[in-house]
């Protein structure tokens, strides 16, 4: 499903190798300034590696354009402001994370399906649709986004330090809420953070980057 | 003092140079495109309704095509700005710079041409004109609540979303351009038959009267939604015309119609004063 060969990014990546079948849930983790973000950049397309090759479900991720990326590759940003307009409500947020993939009718049964998720995260978001982004707090900014970045069909869902600004309480909620949606629609994941709680817990297997490649991290 | 014909000519151009309010409002707000193509795309869409209605065309059918006049001006700074890389205010600039004289191409080299004594949308009465200033408002209104219009907005909110969500910004851009000239030369076309005449100059001053229209609208209406916005625009263009028009005729102050100008200015400034006044206030509590 995604295959990382022999990736350099200056001095931050060296020759990173990874492999993550159809379906996994792999979780990154590792201390401040390792490349845990470089290597997202490099998979979303945001950073072009000095050497290597990337390959998502067959498509080779350095030479497709960045509207056809964001059919294959969802991802949820630390900094959830980038990831919706404040300006518009949730529902036009999430109709435009729905239309990512070139579809523009959303029909009723989607939007059910969009309230079906964001009910996951207990928030009571799902009865506001109307209510604008800029109104909402950390946590349900937090919630929205992993909502639309699961709105549109894709294959890989990159999440990148979804919890850092996050209350303990509301961390273990929307932790819990990415482990049920994610599980459910048997998705690929890679998800990296700083938070050590989750290394038992979330996902199939835990790797840390460590000197600018990855180690296997073996499970309690 | 104003009387009640002077109120209902001011709500009568107010509704009609609305159009033109919600074309600027489309470029300025919508797709966050500083436009100054407005000027000479007014008088096009005149232009060529003059033109076109002399030679014995439907004048229903002379606002469709000024229309496309409009939307090609409007798609030509589009194409400056994307294709060429040339500033979004420049290229407003040297597109309503050029018009002028193709504008004065279309009236045959003559600065100002009437049709009077022809068939327009306001031979019989105003109705005709208030049904194609509704289907106007109407058709942009729905066109914002559609998933072009959400695009439309997306772009204008955040370049960087909207790229990364598959969203063609450019092509965005030059339909945004494209449709907000277009509303504008419907304004040139209708102001036209309404005053049965078009004049080469009767564009200056065109943008500024529009975002007068849309402060005067978006701060005293309290519309928040963008696709609601748009009635804001026809709603101000109409009290923006009545203060006009009540500052004119208030003989106490001693203002005169050459003070236009000024007497714009001081409104939009004392508008924007008052909610600046309002959002201080709301913090202070």
């Amino acid at each position: 499903m995604l295959k990382l060969s022999k990736i350099c990014v200056r001095d931050t990546l060296r020759y990173l190798d990874l492999s993550v079948a159809e379906g996994e849930r792999v979780l990154v983790i590792g201390g401040n300034g390792t490349g845990k973000s470089t290597l997202f950049g490099v998979i979303s397309g945001r950073v072009k590696p000095d050497s290597g090759s990337i390959v998502v479900d067959g498509l080779d991720m350095t030479t497709i354009p960045e509207c056809r990326r964001t059919h294959v590759i969802s991802s949820v940003l630390q900094d959830v402001k980038a990831g919706m307009i404040e300006e518009m409500t949730i529902l036009e947020n999430i109709r435009l994370a729905y239309m990512r993939t070139g579809s523009n009718k959303v029909s009723r049964e989607h939007i059910e399906t969009f309230k079906d998720k964001l009910s996951t995260f207990g928030m009571n978001l799902e009865n506001r649709p109307r209510e604008y982004v800029k109104n909402l707090s950390g946590g349900e900014r937090q919630a929205l986004s992993i909502v639309m970045a699961t709105s549109a069909d894709y294959k890989l869902l990159l999440l990148d330090e979804v919890t850092s600004a996050l209350s303990q309480k509301m961390s273990e909620l929307v932790m819990s809420s990415i482990d049920k949606i994610t599980s459910a629609e048997k998705k690929t994941c890679l998800m990296i953070t700083h938070d050590m709680r989750y290394v038992n817990s979330f996902g199939d297997r835990t790797l840390e980057m460590k000197d600018g490649v990855l180690w296997e991290v073996s499970r309690l | 003092m104003i009387g009640v014909q002077e109120l209902l000519t001011s709500v009568e151009v107010g509704m009609i140079l609305g159009v033109v309010a919600i074309g600027v409002f489309t470029t300025f707000k919508t797709i966050n495109f500083a436009d100054m193509t407005c000027d000479g795309s007014f008088v096009l869409g005149a232009a060529v309704t003059a033109v076109l209605i002399r030679g014995g065309l439907n004048p229903y059918l002379a606002i469709l095509v000024s229309m496309l006049a409009g939307g090609m001006a409007g798609a030509l700074t589009g194409i400056l700005n994307i294709r060429y890389k040339i500033a979004d205010l420049l290229s407003g600039i040297i597109v309503a710079y050029m018009l002028y004289s193709v504008n004065l191409m279309i009236m045959s080299n003559s600065p100002s041409i009437t049709f009077m004594d022809r068939s327009t949308i306001f031979s019989s009465s105003s109705m005709p004109a208030i049904v194609v200033v509704t289907l106007l408002v109407a058709s942009v209104t729905c066109m914002m609540f559609s998933s072009f219009g959400l695009k439309l907005r997306a772009v204008g909110y955040n370049r960087q979303f909207a790229t990364t969500h598959g969203i063609d910004v450019d092509r965005m851009t030059l339909l945004g351009l494209a449709l907000s000239n277009a509303m504008i030369a419907a304004g040139g076309s209708i102001f036209s038959q309404f005053q049965g005449f078009c004049d080469v100059s009767g564009g200056f001053g065109m943008l500024v009267m529009g975002l007068a229209s849309i402060i005067v609208g978006t701060n005293i209406l309290p519309f928040k939604r963008e696709p609601l916005l748009i009635l804001s625009c026809i709603v101000g263009s109409i009290m923006y015309r009545i203060f006009i028009n009540v500052a004119l005729h208030s003989d106490a102050c001693g203002i005169k119609t050459q003070n236009l100008n000024l007497v714009t200015g001081i409104i939009m400034i004392i508008i924007m004063m008052m909610k600046g006044g309002v959002r201080r206030n709301a913090k202070a509590k």
